[in-house]
């Protein structure tokens, strides 16, 4: 690929690499690959299967060929759950502290080593855990139990009295707010006493005194309200009910005193045996990965096949990393006959913008990646009616915050807030006042007319650039019926281009430089709109494909006449749609001109610059929202919909990452 | 909904199929009823899917309302969501070994509101599981006091135990709303309560033997003339006589006005004709708040029930004069009066 055409495409060009070694240096090659990362791979086994996996035929590859006719796929013998649950032991026991880090990998692995390392951490580490778990368990039963005695605290009577009970039953438990409703109901007619003896969230609590006689009756009824026993009771409690609290809490305290020194405990060893923790956990989680890779492919009794996407232009590199391995082939297939993925490549000024583009679609491997035109027209036209340094500075610097914190539109919030100020400067705008700085271009407010058709103008441009894309994309995969005469191809763009200078030279006699007759125009729209009409039956007749219509010609022609009316309106409201660029950046100024004639009525100083402080948070927050999302709609609804299609699937490379669940 | 003539003429039809066919052709049943197999018509099919029109309503009511207006709209929802529940529960006390697997068409519920992940219990095939997989839902509370599905009359408490939740929520509902522009709205569902607890106690006292506290704590709050006293009264009464003297009393004399061989059989059937006609009225009331959307929600489950009630009909072979009975629909009424607009 030429160097023209990567910075123009942006979009890398991705070659299938088959691969074919011995078995006895598979690990160290998914080592290798692993390492290597920029691979996504394939099933091998499909690709066999489809007879998309090919090695030439001589008699060097005479192993490799026989191999074909008893393969299995590495998908039925590979096993990575082993690895991934013995990482994911030692991840728990070090809450999440250990992360992969490539260090280890190149220095020399001893994977039995590791498995023994991880052992013994586990049973030292694990012991201490298990009894932190009883402590924990321990202490919820006794704050269980505190709650529960709570409710008898008023009963100044030994429990030993009341559990020793004779003839009498008693049940302490909790019913709905409903259900207690219903209870009281039916004091008068249990034979039991009711006691109400506190309430929970939703719940009512209640002591109920029966004859042991009568239990399965009160039973009967008890359940009848859905009524809970209440846990943490126990016989094993003597005293008062006050007394009773007063011991639990006493043990309460010295089991949080245990809790404490036991985890003091754990987190010395934990500290003491954290090298080789993280030794153990990067080589189980690297043999989990190989294990992993080794699921996409083939093996026979002696070799191993293997296939991914690389990108064109590491073929070499690749090449030199894995051609020392004895007996290996590597093919690689420019022209596979499956849909590469999209490998997009942008560089550091434009790659947050691909976040934009992926909520749109991601472009497909032989089309334009409209990354950059997104990126370059999206910073200017946002600056452009954003245009203001103070305020586009706020953006950049709560960009570069969130932006650190992961968010990958912060990123873009720098971008366009630099923008932003430099457009500010050229408007001589400083959190909205206009006297501080000079201007350097012009005032918006003082120039109204000429930032809307500015606004317009620039619309046509864009849409000329969004036309050469739609045309271009679509003559690529050979499209003629669109790419020359549908809408958005050649005979769109002439009939785009004659509408214009029509309207221009009626509208605005004297504007343009040359003249063309109007009636030269007019035939010119007309027959391109003929063209536009008959494309499916004219682009089949030139392509010798039958038949001519894929739908009944009647049908066919009743359709296309609406759409060519939605493609005369569609060009009228696609150009005017852009007025809004100059009017947001009237509004811009606008908006803010009134808070400034507010703040100066009021004249309480403090009041005017609180109003003042309010309309740069109002004006950053909300309108510096809602131009983003007028500019984000131009480019999908007015440009996007032109040209790109967002069919593609994206590139995923290997990752040193275990997805432990 | 459908007119009295719609009624009228598939009541006479010949047999179910021909009714299914009528009501995909030509009625709004179309779409609830699209692609049911003709030649292989089941029950409880035709039932869910009957039903399901219902939901579908209901939903779409529910988006032009907000607030607590929604909210007794949902209550009216979950009426199929707490229905399948019941169907759950009876299948597993039935089925223990083969568990739920095979009462995933019985169901019927609204997949936006449900609060029931039922995917998962269709997995599941014993109590326990059962009741887990319900912790977070209002349901695990309503179960938690039930070990096992294994003791007599089990099922059944439970299926008492979701109706009376049902109505307790159709009880707090009615508390939220604005008493005084909702009058006739409150009246009319608390009405349905007073009808729902006489029956039960009559049922409970006289045919089921339940302890007089029981039909107590399963009566239903909220009612417009049985409140607690009088539910108090009336499960202590002793002969069917005083019983009869007790609601006599009340509005709802004419349930037990009834020669005794046939009292029960049509008792429920008098309660939902007075029902129809209570929410007739306050669907043409003017003014009437939210009545309308309510009235309308009763008569399109009253429309089901009665579409059911002429499929076991046909079933059982009656003649359309034979059917006419029990419905809950006056056919003979004169002509536009029950036909109120489609």
């Amino acid at each position: 690929m030429s160097r023209k055409e990567k910075t123009v495409m942006a979009i890398e060009k991705l070659v299938m690499m088959n691969l074919v070694g011995k078995i006895q240096y598979v690990d160290k090659l998914a080592k290798d690959l692993l390492l290597f990362q920029d691979i996504q791979p394939v099933d091998a086994m499909a690709e066999i299967d489809t007879g998309r996996f090919t090695i030439n035929i001589c008699e060097r590859n005479i192993h490799e060929l026989l191999g074909f006719s008893h393969l299995q796929s590495g998908d039925s013998i590979m096993n990575e759950k082993e690895f991934t649950k013995r990482a994911k032991t030692l991840e728990s026991l070090y809450e999440n502290q250990l992360k992969i880090d490539k260090n280890y990998f190149n220095k020399e692995i001893d994977l039995g080593d590791a498995i023994i390392k991880a052992q013994e951490i586990y049973s030292t580490l694990n012991n201490e855990y298990d009894t932190l778990k009883e402590i924990d368990n321990e202490l919820g039963k006794l704050r269980q139990s505190i709650v529960a005695y709570e409710y008898l605290r008023q009963i100044d009577i030994p429990m030993e009295k009341i559990n020793g009970m004779e003839n009498f039953s008693y049940f302490i438990g909790s019913v709905s707010k409903n259900n207690a409703a219903r209870l009281k109901n039916i004091y008068n007619n249990v034979t039991a006493i009711v006691f109400h003896i506190g309430d929970s969230q939703d719940e009512e609590v209640f002591m109920i005194i029966s004859p042991k006689d009568f239990d399965v009756e009160t039973k009967r009824i008890l359940r009848s309200l859905n009524f809970i026993y209440l846990d943490g009771y126990d016989e094993k409690y003597t005293g008062t009910p006050a007394e009773i609290i007063q011991k639990l809490k006493e043990e309460e305290v010295e089991k949080t005193l245990e809790q404490k020194k036991v985890s003091k405990e754990l987190q010395i060893h934990k500290e003491k045996y954290i090298e080789e923790a993280k030794y153990s956990y990067n080589i189980l989680s690297l043999y989990a990965l190989i294990n992993l890779l080794k699921k996409n492919m083939a093996f026979s009794q002696d070799n191993f096949y293997f296939s991914g996407w690389v990108s064109k232009k590491e073929r070499d590199k690749l090449t030199e990393i894995l051609s020392h391995y004895e007996g290996i082939i590597i093919i690689f297939n420019d022209n596979p006959s499956i849909k590469p993925p999209t490998k997009m490549k942008n560089n550091w000024l434009f790659r947050p913008f691909e976040f934009l583009i992926r909520m749109y679609g991601v472009p497909s491997h032989d089309e334009i990646d409209p990354t950059p035109f997104l990126s370059i027209t999206y910073m200017f036209l946002f600056g452009f009616m954003f245009g203001d340094v103070g305020q586009g500075a706020a953006v950049a610097i709560i960009g570069f915050i969130l932006g650190k914190k992961g968010f990958e539109l912060g990123k873009i919030m720098v971008r366009i807030g630099i923008s932003s100020m430099f457009f500010g400067a050229m408007y001589g705008s400083y959190f909205g006042f206009e006297e501080v700085l000079p201007y350097v271009w012009l005032r918006p407010f003082d120039n109204i007319n000429q930032m809307l058709i500015m606004g317009v103008s620039m619309g046509v441009v864009l849409l000329l650039i969004a036309f050469s894309f739609s045309i271009i994309n679509k003559l690529r995969i050979k499209d003629i019926k669109e790419g020359v005469f549908g809408k958005n191809g050649i005979v769109g763009l002439i009939l785009y281009i004659s509408l214009l200078i029509l309207a221009l030279q009626v509208a605005l006699p004297g504007v343009l430089f040359f003249n063309v007759p109007e009636t030269i125009l007019i035939i010119l729209a007309v027959g391109m709109l003929v063209l536009i009409l008959i494309r499916e039956p004219l682009a089949n007749y030139l392509m010798k494909k039958l038949p001519l219509y894929h739908e009944p010609p009647a049908d066919y022609y009743v359709e296309n006449s609406f759409e060519l009316v939605e493609t005369l309106l569609g060009m009228l409201s696609n150009t005017v749609s852009f007025v809004r660029i100059g009017a947001f950046t009237l509004t811009h100024a606008g908006l803010f001109l009134a808070f400034e004639t507010l703040a100066h009525m009021i004249q309480i100083d403090v009041l005017s610059i609180g109003v003042l402080i309010f309309a740069n948070v109002l004006l950053i927050v909300l309108e510096g929202l809602i131009v983003g999302i007028q500019v984000l709609r131009l480019e999908f609804y007015e440009l996007f919909s032109k040209y790109f299609r967002g069919e593609g699937v994206d590139f995923q490379p290997l990752k040193l990452e275990l997805d432990i669940n | 909904m459908l007119t009295s003539d719609d009624f009228k003429y598939i009541i006479e039809l010949e047999n179910i199929r021909e009714m299914i066919e009528y009501l995909s052709m030509n009625t709004h049943y179309d779409y609830v009823l699209d692609g049911i197999n003709l030649d292989n018509l089941h029950r409880s099919d035709i039932e869910v899917r009957l039903h399901k029109r219902s939901i579908y309503q209901f939903e779409k009511i529910c988006h032009y309302l907000s607030g607590k207006h929604r909210e007794l709209i949902k209550t009216f929802i979950s009426k199929y969501e707490i229905q399948s529940m019941k169907v759950l529960i009876r299948f597993l006390s039935n089925n223990e070994e083969e568990g739920l697997s095979e009462a995933g068409p019985l169901l019927n519920y609204s997949k936006i509101y449900t609060q029931v992940p039922f995917e998962k219990l269709l997995t599941l095939d014993n109590w326990d599981d059962f009741k887990n997989a319900l912790k977070g839902t209002d349901y695990y509370r309503l179960f938690q006091a039930y070990d096992d599905l294994s003791g007599v009359k089990t099922t059944f408490y439970l299926e008492m135990n979701l109706d009376r939740y049902y109505h307790d929520n159709l009880r707090a509902n009615l508390l939220q709303l604005d008493k005084r522009e909702n009058k006739d709205t409150i009246t009319a569902l608390r009405r349905t309560i007073d009808l729902r607890n006489i029956i039960w106690i009559y049922r409970g006292k006289y045919h089921y033997n339940f302890s007089n506290e029981e039909l107590i704590t399963y009566s239903l709050r909220g009612g417009l003339q049985t409140n607690d006293a009088f539910i108090n009264k009336l499960a202590n009464v002793k002969e069917l006589d005083e019983f009869k003297d007790v609601v006599h009393d009340t509005d709802y004399g004419f349930l037990l006005e009834h020669h005794e061989l046939t009292l029960d059989l049509l008792m429920q059937r008098r309660m939902d004709k007075y029902l129809y006609n209570l929410f007739l009225r306050l669907f043409y009331k003017p003014n009437s708040g939210l009545g309308k959307v309510v009235a309308y929600c009763y008569m399109q489950m009253a429309e089901i029930d009665d579409l059911i009630s002429i499929l076991e009909s046909k079933r059982y072979r009656l003649s359309g004069s034979e059917a006419l009975p029990y419905l809950i629909r006056e056919l003979d009424e004169q002509e536009g009066k029950n036909s109120y607009g489609n």
